[in-house]
């Protein structure tokens, strides 16, 4: 896939200790336009978290062997001219014992399914990801497949046209192959669900009425001016 | 997947995975306890679950199926687990507390695709093939649990018997029959007919998973434990919610709004110029009536009610006070209901008109994302798993361990557990109170307005002063919680006897409840206005919420989780998650807020997180010293430090996804 999607990286870091007074300083960057949520889902050890943390921290930890604390993860970036907040969700390792819940599949616009080229058991289970899907998932929601651990192509089981077989039985799902490791393939991916997920989504979305609105429960946040909550009051 | 081995040790060992249990894990989990989450069932929530229409089905299948679990193989196995000085205590592998279950089905048993308006068909052919297609015979799919027959009726697609001209007599949905009936003498260029396509029950199943059919019903107060609760943890991240939209009640046989904001109060065309002020007046003394003892202080020992009969209300006020605005029972005492009604009163605005908010998808969400929360800080989670029996050390009369259905022993410092997994043995009583549900699945809302995306409660005061109040919440497709073109509509009230019994006679006040499946209502104006019910489904559950830790015999360090309750709000569940938390951890902070990874921006150029870990801090300095603590406290493979990353103002969440943040 080409460059053309802009990746926005912003300048900053420290500790927060020495930041925090240079944090107040700081301009708040321009609210993104949309916010995305994205899903991770594929049985334990294919990789879910590291092509992840490779996709917003550009980071790989060999050693690491389970989710802990990892809830989910933001990253910002720029497509069609619009900035967007994709959040993508960690199962929070609830299929090591197949119990993820079925709250989680909710509100997703792109689902990420994932299994290891190296480990045919993780092929065989992904059958069972897509009941889930179907059950809990919103219908709208992008697919796309991936084999992970592509750095380790000496001990492939899975082909590439197998997969390539599987994915084409399901309409609309995209697959391909990627090493979170080799941070091969890894930003492409996730750019061209978010690519898919906006090419289907209007560009002007209408305002919905307000009795209509879906809320969230989070306290008010500090709001740049020019975007004042629409809030609903009683008189 | 390959069955994996559970680790065999963990702080709290917890059993079922209803709200209060899973805010205990999430509780627990927080402060950096090991806690394994088990549930015997296939699904989250227990009894706060919800279900797809199948899924529905299925779980009243499965529910009369259940079989106790005979464990005396299981005994001799669970000996060579244990050790010198221990006990077993076995649990429940059946659960019963739900009972009464009863389904009818009214949606007409045609295939879908008959009813479409087929303007170009010639009549005859229309009407021949609707006829052999309808089905007549009475629908009731009785299933009781007590009884393994499920009194079904099967209706083969070449039945026809006499009713079927009655049916198509009633105008309406056979429409497109009568236009064909009409032998259109236009072209095919007329236009087509435009059918409100009928919903079959082949509809419902088809559209199955876009229902969300909740075991519980209840609201969430603005300001109540639980949205408190949920904001304080900042577990309300995982969900979203809607506002209930109005207040309903049923008043001379029709349904009103009831007004409950000052704006609302004025604007009433129900209420007398006299009532509204009286109304106001009283409302407003409730607001802070605990700065004015003297009105009420005499009174704190009669009912809530007579208290509105001495302040003079009307009867309609009374009735407006008493069931829609405290919404407490006739034998509340007069402290408890002016309590309510206050909290009732401090709740409207904070989102919206009403006082109350409900979760898209439906309440088994919410002890999901409490699970979730656990499960981020290290909870491990099995569903399918449930406890065979506790090891208990004889000396200390303390749980040591339990052993699970794989026979695997799990040692554990406490054990939390919900009530239908005590056997009767452990049990000081066995007398309970129960809750009498319905679930109907309607073609239209008990109060049309402009807009058909409403989320309704509705109150029923009882027609005499011995049967209780019926709350009514009708949730439209929006919710998630139905498929478009119909509404779920839940009842609840304290049991007098089975569900049916409590509940159907109100079902028929306010609904057309077909006597034939796919039945129109009549001409008659007054049936005519009122929804169809299309699917019921009765229901008792047993409430537990009026027992405690002495209502049963175990172990000091087993903690029973009782309810849900009856009440409107989760008040109760909350309350007793904390307590049974400072039970446990008398120490440590309930729910405290989780770093928010909303606040990270990451930023390319500094120093980098490597490896899972709770590496994401809060902006505040207010929560800088918490989350360095955090970031610690939360144990991972990885031996990096986490990284202090700068983070920004939240945005506003009060767009979903999809909507851009500037609207204008």
């Amino acid at each position: 896939m080409d460059s053309g999607y802009g990746v926005q990286r912003r300048a900053g870091g420290g500790s927060p200790a020495v930041g925090a007074s240079q944090r107040r300083r700081k301009m708040p960057p321009r609210a993104a336009d949309f916010k995305l949520q994205v899903i991770i889902i594929g049985s334990r050890g294919v990789g879910k978290t590291s092509l992840m943390e490779r996709f917003t921290d550009d980071t790989f930890c060999e050693a690491c062997k389970s989710t802990v604390g990892v809830d989910f993860k933001i990253k910002t970036v720029e497509l069609r001219g619009k900035k967007i907040r994709l959040q993508i969700w960690d199962t929070a390792g609830q299929e090591r014992f197949n119990s993820i819940t079925s709250a989680y599949y909710r509100g997703a616009k792109g689902i990420v399914l994932v299994y290891d080229i190296t480990k045919q058991e993780t092929y065989d289970d992904l059958p069972k990801w897509m009941k889930m899907i179907d059950k809990y998932a919103s219908e709208d929601a992008e697919l796309l497949l991936v084999g992970n651990k592509l750095d380790c192509e000496s001990d492939r089981i899975i082909s590439r046209q197998q997969a390539e077989r599987f994915a084409s039985r399901i309409s609309g799902m995209r697959f391909c192959e990627a090493s979170a490791k080799d941070n091969f393939n890894v930003d492409e991916i996730f750019l061209k669900l978010v690519d898919d997920i906006l090419s289907k989504m209007p560009l002007e979305v209408p305002i919905r009425e307000l009795s209509n609105s879906v809320l969230s429960l989070q306290p008010e946040p500090d709001i740049p001016p020019e975007f004042p909550p629409p809030r609903m009051r009683c008189c | 997947m390959a069955s994996e081995e559970l680790p065999s040790q963990f702080d709290v060992v917890i059993l079922g995975t209803g709200l209060t249990e899973s805010v205990i894990a999430a509780a627990c989990s927080r402060v950096g306890q090991s806690v394994l989450h088990l549930d015997r069932r296939t699904y989250y929530a227990g009894n706060w679950a919800s279900f797809t229409f199948n899924g529905l089905l299925s779980w009243i299948e499965d529910y009369k199926n259940q079989e106790e679990v005979n464990t005396t193989e299981s005994e001799q196995a669970w000996s060579s687990l244990m050790e010198e000085g221990e006990d077993v205590l076995p649990l429940r592998s059946v659960d019963s507390s739900i009972s009464n279950i009863v389904v009818y089905c009214y949606a007409s048993e045609e295939e879908e695709n008959e009813e479409e308006a087929q303007p170009s068909a010639t009549s005859s052919e229309a009407v021949s093939e609707e006829t052999n297609e309808a089905s007549t015979e009475a629908q009731d799919m009785a299933i009781t649990d007590g009884s393994t027959e499920t009194v079904k009726t099967q209706n083969t697609e070449d039945e026809v018997s006499e009713p079927i001209e009655e049916q198509h007599d009633i105008s309406d949905s056979s429409q497109s029959q009568e236009e064909n009936e009409q032998q259109p003498i236009g072209s095919p260029a007329d236009p087509p007919v435009e059918v409100k396509k009928k919903i079959t029950y082949q509809t419902l199943l088809n559209e199955g998973r876009r229902f969300n059919i909740d075991l519980v019903s209840k609201l969430m107060y603005s300001r109540g434990a639980l949205v408190d609760l949920l904001i304080k943890s900042n577990v309300s991240r995982y969900a979203e919610f809607k506002n209930i939209s109005r207040i309903l009640t049923c008043r001379n046989e029709k349904v009103e709004q009831v007004p409950c904001s000052r704006a609302d109060v004025f604007a009433s065309k129900q209420l007398t110029v006299v009532e509204k002020r009286m109304l106001m007046k009283f409302l407003t003394f409730c607001l802070d009536f605990e700065q004015h003892p003297e009105e009420y202080q005499d009174h704190s020992e009669k009912p809530f009610r007579e208290f509105l009969k001495i302040k003079k209300l009307t009867e309609n006020l009374q009735d407006f006070v008493l069931h829609s605005i405290a919404i407490v029972t006739q034998e509340t005492l007069t402290e408890e209901g002016l309590k309510a009604t206050q909290h009732f009163l401090r709740c409207l605005g904070r989102y919206g008109n009403t006082p109350f908010l409900f979760p898209l998808y439906g309440l088994g969400e919410i002890p999901q994302c409490f699970c979730r929360m656990c499960a981020v800080f290290g909870g491990i989670y099995c569903l399918r798993h449930s406890v065979q029996c506790l090891v208990v050390d004889k000396a200390s009369d303390k749980v040591k361990a339990v052993i699970d259905t794989r026979g695997q022993r799990i040692s554990c410092s406490y054990f939390v557990v919900e009530d239908s997994y005590i056997r009767d043995e452990q049990r000081r009583s066995t007398a309970h109170g129960q809750i009498s549900r319905a679930v109907l699945i309607t073609d239209r809302s008990v109060l049309t307005s402009e807009s058909d995306q409403q989320i309704s409660l509705v109150t029923v005061p009882p027609l005499d002063s011995s049967s209780p109040a019926v709350r009514m919440v009708e949730l439209c497709s929006s919710s998630m919680t139905c498929m478009p073109g119909t509404y779920l509509v839940h009842l609840n009230c304290s049991s007098s006897n089975s569900a049916q019994e409590d509940l159907a006679p109100v079902v028929s006040r306010l609904f057309h409840v077909p006597s034939v499946p796919g039945e129109e209502p009549s001409e008659d104006p007054e049936e005519s206005i009122k929804p169809s019910v299309l699917w019921v489904m009765y229901f008792n559950m047993r409430d537990t919420s009026d027992l405690d830790n002495s209502s049963y015999s175990l172990p000091s360090n087993v903690h029973v989780c009782t309810g849900p309750d009856s009440n409107l709000g989760s008040d109760y569940s909350i309350k007793l998650a904390e307590s049974v938390f400072h039970q446990l951890l008398p120490d440590e902070e309930f729910c405290p807020p989780a770093p928010n990874p909303e606040d990270i921006i990451y930023d390319g150029e500094g120093p980098q997180a490597e490896g899972a870990g709770f590496d994401q801090t809060n902006n505040t300095e207010a929560d800088q010293n918490q989350a360095e603590e955090e970031s610690a406290a939360v144990e991972t493979d990885s031996s990096d430090p986490a990284e202090k990353i700068d983070g920004v103002a939240q945005e506003t969440p009060l767009e979903s996804a999809q909507t851009p943040l500037s609207e204008e």
